[in-house]
């Protein structure tokens, strides 16, 4: 992707990671992006949250498909790998290549108009056989790539530049995968990194597919007033439902369970996640509770956020399918080719 | 005993016609027996009486007795096509030789009608000799049903004049001895008639049913076994024919399978392990036999939402470091277009087997057509050379799969195989492949990249390179279908745009120099070159067989690299007189209202062989919806003869 490359400047004093790795060492090329642009927000959220996590560079598949948001890519980890796919069909190349290599971190970027126009058949499918994959859903309420033409996840009544008035019902990102059975559903502001942070890591460390739905305001063509997709809008009707903290494990021994967590969620490899919730009724480990309150606050004018729902029970796409624990790029040599025996008998079928 | 109903008089012939107990069934009654070189016989039922299921293993049994044979499918396009009805008429021809048979020939010599509407279907295509003998379920000729009695006498006065003998069979009352409901028996009644006739093994018959029916009951099996018997005996009374076909002695050892399976286990041994695919007729197949087998081997058969996703899925597995496969047929081949571009671009290796169908749009389903040439070739915007391969018999379905992924991997390159329904469901005993360990794929390298590695270090007199897959160390870049430099750097400018272009172009042109040239079929030089491809090979070469002899100096060229193109065309063609192709698909014909020399639309292979070659490739090509008859071939070798004298 177009990227203008940062000088690296290491300052003596800059902590580091488990592996030993700087924050900058995390970072990507210079965004191209207009100044502003809430996308360049979510880069700087993943950023904090892959050190946070010691992710291993060179075991992270950055996936994206077309869109300004889908050149976040560039931005972030530029020690990953990444796949900058076609337009809205993302989530069938990731799944491909977690079906192909299952223990790298596959990490998904797309925009409103990637994911519920041209993509949302592959969102849903990769939803519904649970990749193990972080999704981050970039939502302006425009294709901001090619100008502002409004999304699929435009309000009603959300106006253009121009003045317009949308009239088509918005698609919910959230709604939608809580309905099609997504075992993580998150939705984030990217003005809210401290709320971001924390739930980016909690997505990443599910098994299964984790959907972050960021409201991510195009300053160019979507920041102005009538639009429920501004920076202004979304923080004047955000309201968060439940507040996540991420718990790494070296850390959980010291932090006691407090009377306002509804939930404390165990994560698959040790992590855990504790959950607060601002409203009395919800639970974030009810599929139903997590729908009614968000259908609630959507009638309501406002925006739900927070970690909505989670489920670390699921099977996901390599439970379903049965694939072996071996990824499919490292089958030796001998069992890759079923060799002479093996094919003997396939034939023999034929005689 | 034998009937003959009185509409048929003077159609029905019955020779040899035994007295003695009406069911005594012990065959040893004087029957003559006809020696033949080839035989080509058909079963035709309505859709769900099981026609196919015993044709197949007529097929197979006399695929293991040595005798050579080619089976094409008679499909309904329609699931449930209604009963009794000449559209629904469901089973297989079987060609079956002494030698060798390499495409199902012209005519039916016999045929198994369980009902006389699916008969007249057969009776209206033109499948049937002249001569054909017709053995015709009888019950519906004295039906309670007035309408059904009143179809029957019309059909029977249709055919009444064509010379056919129709011999009434009374399966559904013969059956009706064993089973309750005919419906399920027939077929196996229908197999026992015809292992009679064919002097088949019933030792043989009886291994294959068991094999069909593997996972049903062995109270199937053995009532299966008695239907056959009952079919057989009761063809002993009441026939007075058999037919021989002595097979040439041939000691190689065979296997006997479809295309489509030859494809899956080609798939198996060339060592690739994933397929994404969406079900769509004549491809599926495939994938049902590799989700039988492949789970074995670690493998996976991943069925997407569509065929986009299918071809992202397979593109996504071999960015990760595989060699992956999506198969599919017309309308999933034009919905894969974008992603066939983004892996030129991207230099992910990639195979797309395109079991071709009749076209455009939903076409004909289920019948056989070579239209998807030039789709293959080109169908994506933009310069995005690639290989198109085509296998011509099932025995090259099998090798063409290790082919393609070893090309797709050594030269980062997409390979389609353009196989088609004749190949996919027409099935051929052939030589058992000897495993080979050039066929086997090596794993992917997940070492360390040496610094200074590029994901797209061309090399710049071939334009080859070696990939890089996530998970390596060092190396890491990010994959675009963007325009890009070496390093998967994205740069506009029209020399990098230019440089990568002529990279992934180059590929392909070495690819070429390391094609051997093709020989022609019949003779060096002559008269008249037919050029084919794909699945119309045995037919072709049976039309210059036969032209050969009555004295035409004709030969063929059958290719199986379309791209890039095999490689000493022009010097071949400047040996002939005249170049045409012989395909299936549609060409206008010279002399049709408004059609010009300029304005004509060619078969597909001419197209491509006149803007390649500069040769007037003129074209022979027909759109039946099944395979090419030979004959008409010979036909056309005629008309296509350039006149005497004209230099
Ligand atoms: C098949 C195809 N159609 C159209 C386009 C043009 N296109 C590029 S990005 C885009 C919309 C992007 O919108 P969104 O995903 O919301 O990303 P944003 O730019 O808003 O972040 C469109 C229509 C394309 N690249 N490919
Ligand atoms: S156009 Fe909008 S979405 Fe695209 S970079 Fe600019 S602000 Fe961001
Ligand atoms: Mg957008």
């Amino acid at each position: 992707m177009t990227s203008i490359a940062k000088p690296l400047v290491r300052h003596k004093q800059s902590r580091t990671n488990a592996l030993g790795l700087t924050i900058r060492d995390y970072e990507g090329g210079m965004s191209t992006l207009c100044a502003g642009c809430g996308h360049d927000s979510v880069t700087a959220a993943l950023i904090q949250a892959a050190w946070e996590l010691d992710l291993e560079p060179h075991r992270v598949g950055k996936m994206s498909g077309i869109g300004c948001s889908s050149k976040t890519t560039a931005y972030f980890m530029k020690q990953s790998h990444g796949f900058n796919s076609v337009h809205g069909r993302m989530p069938s190349v990731t799944s491909g290549a977690a079906a192909a290599n299952r223990t790298l971190t596959y990490i998904g970027i797309s925009g409103d108009g990637d994911s519920l126009s041209i993509g949302l058949g592959q969102l849903s499918h990769a939803i519904r056989r649970n990749v193990n994959m972080l999704y981050v859903l970039e939502n302006n309420g425009v294709y901001g790539l090619t100008k502002g033409q409004f999304s699929a996840s435009a309000d009603v009544g959300s106006k253009s530049k121009k003045g317009e008035a949308n009239e088509q019902s918005p698609i919910d990102p959230v709604l939608l995968a809580l309905t099609l059975g997504a075992t993580f559903v998150a939705r984030s502001f990217s003005g809210d990194k401290k709320q971001l942070v924390p739930i980016l890591k909690a997505g990443l460390k599910h098994k299964g597919f984790g959907l972050v739905d960021v409201i991510s305001p195009c300053v160019s063509f979507n920041d102005h007033e009538g639009s429920t997709k501004s920076y202004a809008f979304t923080r004047e009707h955000e309201v968060e439902v439940v507040h996540t903290d991420f718990v790494p494990l070296r850390r959980e021994i010291t932090m006691p369970e407090t009377e306002e967590d509804v939930a404390v969620v165990q994560m698959h490899d040790g992590v855990s996640l504790r959950m607060r919730s601002t409203s009395e009724q919800y639970d974030p480990t009810s599929r139903d509770s997590a729908y009614a309150h968000v259908r609630a606050c959507q009638a309501r004018g406002e925006i739900a956020t927070g970690l909505l729902f989670v489920d670390e029970s699921g099977r996901d796409m390599h439970d379903m399918l049965n694939t072996p624990p071996t990824p499919l790029v490292e089958v030796p040599f001998e069992r890759l080719c079923p060799g002479r025996d093996e094919l003997e008998a396939l034939m023999e079928r034929y005689r | 005993m034998l009937r003959v109903h009185p509409a048929m008089r003077g159609i029905v012939t019955v020779a040899n016609h035994v007295a003695g107990p009406a069911d005594a069934a012990s065959p040893g009654r004087p029957h003559t027996v006809h020696r033949m070189r080839e035989h080509t016989v058909e079963v035709v039922s309505d859709s769900g009486e099981g026609a196919q299921k015993c044709s197949q293993i007529f097929g197979a049994v006399s695929a293991k007795m040595g005798n050579g044979v080619w089976t094409v499918e008679i499909i309904p396009a329609e699931i449930q096509p209604p009963a009794r009805a000449p559209e629904g008429a469901s089973g297989n021809r079987i060609r079956l030789g002494a030698g060798q048979v390499t495409n199902w020939g012209d005519d039916t010599n016999l045929v198994v009608a369980f009902n006389e509407q699916v008969l007249l279907a057969r009776h209206r295509a033109g499948a049937l000799a002249r001569d054909a003998t017709i053995l015709l379920e009888d019950k519906w000729a004295t039906d309670d049903d007035a309408d059904i009695r009143d179809a029957w006498l019309q059909a029977m006065r249709e055919i009444a004049d064509v010379g056919y003998r129709v011999v009434t069979v009374p399966m559904e009352e013969r059956c009706l001895t064993l089973v309750d409901d005919a419906r399920k028996g027939k077929n196996m009644f229908a197999l026992g008639m015809l292992a009679f006739i064919y002097q088949r093994n019933l030792d043989l018959v009886f291994e294959q049913i068991a094999h069909t029916f593997r996972k049903k009951s062995d109270a199937v099996y053995a009532r299966n076994v008695d239907l056959v018997r009952l079919g057989y005996d009761w063809a002993g009374a009441h026939l007075d024919f058999r037919i021989e076909i002595t097979p040439e002695p041939n000691d190689r050892p065979m296997v006997v399978m479809n295309g489509n399976e030859a494809i899956g286990m080609g798939a198996i041994a060339s060592g690739m392990e994933l397929c994404a695919m969406y079900p769509i007729t004549p491809a599926t197949s495939v994938s049902h036999y590799l989700s039988e087998v492949f789970e074995r081997f670690g493998g996976v058969v991943h069925q997407a939402e569509d065929e986009i996703a299918a071809a992202g899925v397979a593109i996504g597995a071999s960015y990760a470091g595989k060699v992956a496969f999506t198969i599919t047929s017309g309308p999933g081949l034009a919905l894969k277009t974008e992603f066939l571009g983004l892996a030129v671009m991207t230099e992910v290796p990639l195979v797309v087997v395109n079991v071709q169908r009749g076209g455009p749009s939903t076409g004909l389903p289920t019948k056989v057509e070579q239209s998807d040439l030039l789709a293959a070739l080109f169908a994506q915007p933009g310069d995005a050379p690639r290989v198109v391969i085509a296998p011509a018999t099932i025995e090259e379905c099998f090798h063409v799969m290790t082919t393609a992924r070893r090309i797709a991997e050594a030269f980062r390159a997409v390979v389609i195989v353009l196989s088609d329904a004749n190949l996919a469901t027409g099935v051929q005993p052939f030589p058992r492949p000897e495993v080979d360990t050039r066929w086997h794929a090596e794993p992917a390298d997940l070492s360390a990249v040496l610094a200074g590695r590029k994901p797209y270090g061309w090399d710049e007199s071939t334009g080859l390179s070696r990939r890089i897959v996530p998970g390596q160390r060092g190396g890491m870049h990010t994959v675009t279908g963007l325009s890009h430099d070496e390093g998967s750097k994205v740069a506009y400018s029209a020399g990098v745009h230019g440089r990568g272009m002529a990279m992934r172009s180059r590929k392909i042109a070495v690819l070429s120099s390391l094609l051997t040239p093709p020989t022609p079929y019949g003779a060096e030089e002559g008269d008249l070159l037919i050029v084919g491809w794909g699945s119309t090979k045995g037919a072709i070469e049976e039309a210059v067989d036969r032209a050969r002899a009555a004295g035409l100096s004709v030969a063929s060229l059958h290719l199986r690299f379309l791209s890039p193109m095999e490689p000493g065309l022009t010097a071949i063609f400047q040996r002939f007189r005249r170049v045409a192709t012989v395909e299936i698909n549609y060409s206008d014909t010279m002399g049709d209202p408004y059609v010009t020399e300029e304005n004509r639309r060619r078969g597909q292979l001419s197209w491509l062989l006149r803007a390649q070659t500069l040769v007037d490739v003129d074209c022979w090509t027909r759109v039946p919806g099944e395979p090419l008859r030979p004959g008409a071939i010979v036909q056309a070798m005629h008309d296509l003869m350039p006149p005497r004298g004209d230099a």
